[in-house]
């Protein structure tokens, strides 16, 4: 049978209303992490949209803040991170529409916009405050891209104490002892990220395996590259049940650099090629290679991996760098 | 150009062929009727999948969302890339300084911008949505939430309660 056209639904007409909904009540909405992205919210028509509509019949957009959601979200995942953040001091429309943005990029430029190593220093404290107020206030929705690039902890006398980064690096994550991170990244997955580990004391001999439970954050982890400064090149290995095991089915390439042969970072690298299960490659690059004084250390890490790390590579998917 | 998939597409090969010549016709909600070529139309996601479930092509479509005036602008944008080959580097070329001159006309009258926008997007014209998305962003870029409120004409809305929240998230961001 021969209908009209399929319906090419009409829009309804706006809803005149103040600001879409009492602030409390819209806060209260936004903050269950649930809010629909296409919900669309229109606004009160401006004066000057009824001068337009005058010559036009239908032009009610004219308000780039009442564009529908899923728009504003496009548009605002066209930004940096920075950026998008930025507008949420712009006016009420935009308080939460960064926390859908795809791209975490945790660099100091993206975050601080500049590279400039004075102000690096005397920003560290805000940088990690920061990561943790981003991560708090994101929905963790849709994040496709995640990156915690982090150089200001390379040089430990030039930042504060070390203590102050353990704890802050940890609430990132949110993994005091070996519980799980309640912030799940479900659309992530490419994940790079460069952090510093100072002695086992400090930092505890279990903080470079718990890096494992972000296979647990982000399931659909696909790409994992850790950049890891570790110095304490001694650490005792974690106890054996310290971690649970489980398959991991969408991890393809893991990549471990900075690798000393720690306790940790073996115990780490074991827990990846035992668990997930789908893993093409395993990149380890041992640290400082054949410069100088460090031949030792990086003889000593080769010798930990042929020794602790290849007779777990049953399926021959490691590489050494 | 691409064609429908599945039970669809050996009924969208034939008609294929005559493509070329076939006209669709889009109304505005003004009534007002563009005829246009399948190859044109079928820029528009929404249309082509119309037209490859056999919807009524002979009919038209009439489109109550969009205005003559943005619906005459939409298809300009979709003459240019349905209707000429993107195959050599000069066709590229040539398409991407046709973006390039479109999105800066319409970038000078922001409501406009926001018509064809909406459009693109109700239309599915993945190209065309992309392009306009990116030119709004553009001009966030860079700017502080002043300035930002001055180029899209954004009234300071924020409550006493907001502007404590921000007070408090400034010392970390």
């Amino acid at each position: 049978m021969d209908l009209p056209s399929p319906p090419l639904q009409p829009q309804q007409a706006p809803v005149p209303t103040t600001a879409g909904s009492s602030m409390p009540a819209r806060r209260a909405h936004m903050e269950d992490g649930i809010c629909p992205v296409n919900k669309r919210r229109r606004l009160a028509l401006s004066p000057c949209a009824e001068v337009y509509n005058s010559k036009r019949i239908r032009s009610q957009w004219v308000d780039f803040q009442s564009l529908p959601e899923d728009i504003l979200s496009r548009i605002m995942s066209k930004l940096t991170l920075k950026q998008a953040v930025q507008m949420s001091m712009v006016s009420s429309v935009f308080r939460r529409a960064w926390i859908f943005h795809p791209d975490l990029l945790f660099g100091t430029e993206e975050l601080f916009g500049t590279s400039d190593r004075q102000e690096r220093v005397l920003s560290t404290n805000g940088f990690i405050d920061t990561i943790n107020f981003i991560l708090r206030k994101h929905s963790g929705l849709g994040v496709s891209d995640f990156m915690l690039s982090d150089y200001m902890y390379l040089n430990p006398n030039a930042y504060p104490p070390k203590s102050s980064i353990k704890y802050n690096f940890l609430d990132v994550f949110q993994m005091p002892g070996f519980t799980q991170p309640p912030l799940k990244f479900i659309n992530l997955r490419h994940l790079t990220m460069r952090i510093t580990f100072g002695s086992a004391k400090r930092f505890g001999k279990n903080a470079v395996l718990q890096l494992a439970y972000l296979l647990e954050a982000a399931p659909l982890l696909v790409d994992l590259h850790l950049d890891m400064t570790c110095a304490d090149i001694c650490e005792d290995p974690p106890a054996r049940d310290v971690i649970i095991h489980r398959p991991y089915y969408n991890l393809k390439r893991a990549c471990m650099t900075g690798f000393n042969g720690n306790g940790g970072q073996i115990a780490l690298v074991r827990f990846i090629l035992r668990n997930a299960v789908k893993l093409e490659k395993m990149t380890i690059v041992p640290k400082r290679r054949r410069t100088g004084k460090m031949m030792g250390e990086y003889e000593l890490s080769l010798r930990m991996i042929r020794k602790k790390i290849v007779p777990k590579d049953k399926n021959g998917v490691l590489g050494i760098l | 150009m691409a064609t429908g998939s599945g039970a669809a597409a050996a009924a969208a090969d034939a008609e294929e062929k005559e493509s070329g010549s076939r006209m669709i016709t889009l109304t505005s909600n003004e009534g007002k009727a563009f005829v246009v070529t399948e190859a044109s139309a079928r820029q528009s996601a929404t249309i082509r999948s119309m037209v490859d479930d056999g919807g009524c092509v002979d009919k038209g479509f009439p489109l109550p969302n969009v205005d003559s005036k943005t619906l005459a602008r939409v298809i300009q944008y979709c003459d240019e890339h349905g209707n000429k080959e993107a195959h050599t580097v000069d066709e590229r070329a040539a398409l991407a300084k046709f973006d390039k001159d479109f999105i800066a006309e319409l970038d000078a009258d922001k409501a406009f911008l926001y018509d064809v926008t909406m459009a693109a997007n109700y239309l599915h014209i993945q190209g065309l949505f992309a392009l306009t998305t990116q030119c709004i962003a553009d001009t966030i870029k860079g700017k502080t939430p002043e300035e930002i409120r001055t180029a899209f004409g954004i009234e300071y809305d924020l409550t006493a309660q907001d502007e404590e929240e921000i007070k408090e998230e400034d010392t970390h961001a």
